[in-house]
């Protein structure tokens, strides 16, 4: 009689496969549809409405801020905005460029995705802590820290071609605001992912060799 | 690997069975399979104490070092 392994967390781990399978779904429908539009924009000049572009702005002067049962009412500034705009039409060049980085970012952020798949796959057969899913981890953190520079890039490419092509009343649009753009957040977690993988790897070479040790 | 494990030559010397092999050292069938079939990373000292214990041999009857080519 063949015996059965029991996998402790089976449950959670089909819960979770189910849940990045339809997030991979989603996000490969996203890319493509996203990819199709631009394209169809690019060959027709057709209104790009439905494509928001960050720029980065500044309100001018002060805004009142109300604070209930305060004495008075304080005064505000607008500084660091990060905002988005659409517009009826962008310059073809503009929007391919921009296109391609925002799909770049979007395609980096699938292979994650799909190698997060193939890591609870192996967990469900039993065979989570080997080296492979070590090697699938760092690749998650690489694709990552890859995604998070295209998209701080694209951020900087559109902000910068539109801030001396906006007019808005009292908002002044900038090239570039360091703290408006900075968030390292999401960078410091894909570095962290690095280190975890690096000692993931290291742990599950230790234990094959014990697994063989006779 | 240049480590050959000879320890189907020594069973065939000593007429025995991997499976009284197993028996009479305490480890596992997989695991003298493992060993026999030389996908082994190491080998305890102690397991090399026992199996030479039992086919009366001595440790270089069982482990080979040859050259790769």
């Amino acid at each position: 009689m063949e015996a059965t392994k029991k996998i402790y967390g089976e449950t959670f781990i089909e819960l979770l496969l189910v849940i990045f399978r339809l997030s991979f779904f989603i996000t490969a429908v996203g890319i493509i549809f996203w990819a199709i539009y631009s394209m169809v924009l690019f060959l027709t000049d057709g209104p790009t409405v439905h494509q928001a572009f960050p720029v980065f702005f500044r309100g001018q002067g002060e805004g009142i801020l109300n604070v209930p049962n305060d004495i008075g009412a304080a005064k505000f500034r607008m500084y660091h905005a990060l905002g988005y705009i659409v517009s009826d039409s962008v310059p073809k060049g503009f929007l391919a460029l921009f296109s391609v980085i925002h799909v770049s970012g979007y395609i980096f952020w699938l292979l994650c995705f799909g190698l997060t798949i193939r890591i609870l796959d192996a967990a469900r057969l039993g065979r989570f802590f080997i080296v492979e899913n070590a090697i699938r981890l760092r690749y998650i953190g690489l694709w990552g820290i890859a995604y998070f520079v295209l998209n701080k890039l694209m951020v900087v490419v559109s902000a910068s071609y539109f801030s001396d092509k906006l007019a808005f009343s009292k908002v002044n649009f900038l090239s570039f605001d360091f703290f408006g753009w900075i968030g390292l957040n999401s960078l410091f977690g894909f570095l962290f992912l690095l280190v975890i993988s690096e000692a993931f790897r290291i742990g599950a070479q230790l234990k094959e060799e014990s697994d063989l040790t006779i | 690997m240049p480590i050959v494990v000879n320890l189907d030559v020594m069973l065939a010397r000593r007429k025995m069975s991997l499976t009284e092999l197993s028996g009479k050292v305490g480890i596992t069938m997989s695991n003298l399979s493992i060993l026999k079939k030389g996908k082994a990373k190491a080998i305890r000292f102690s397991t090399l104490q026992a199996i030479c214990e039992v086919l009366d041999c001595q440790p270089a009857d069982i482990l080979e070092y040859r050259t790769e080519e």
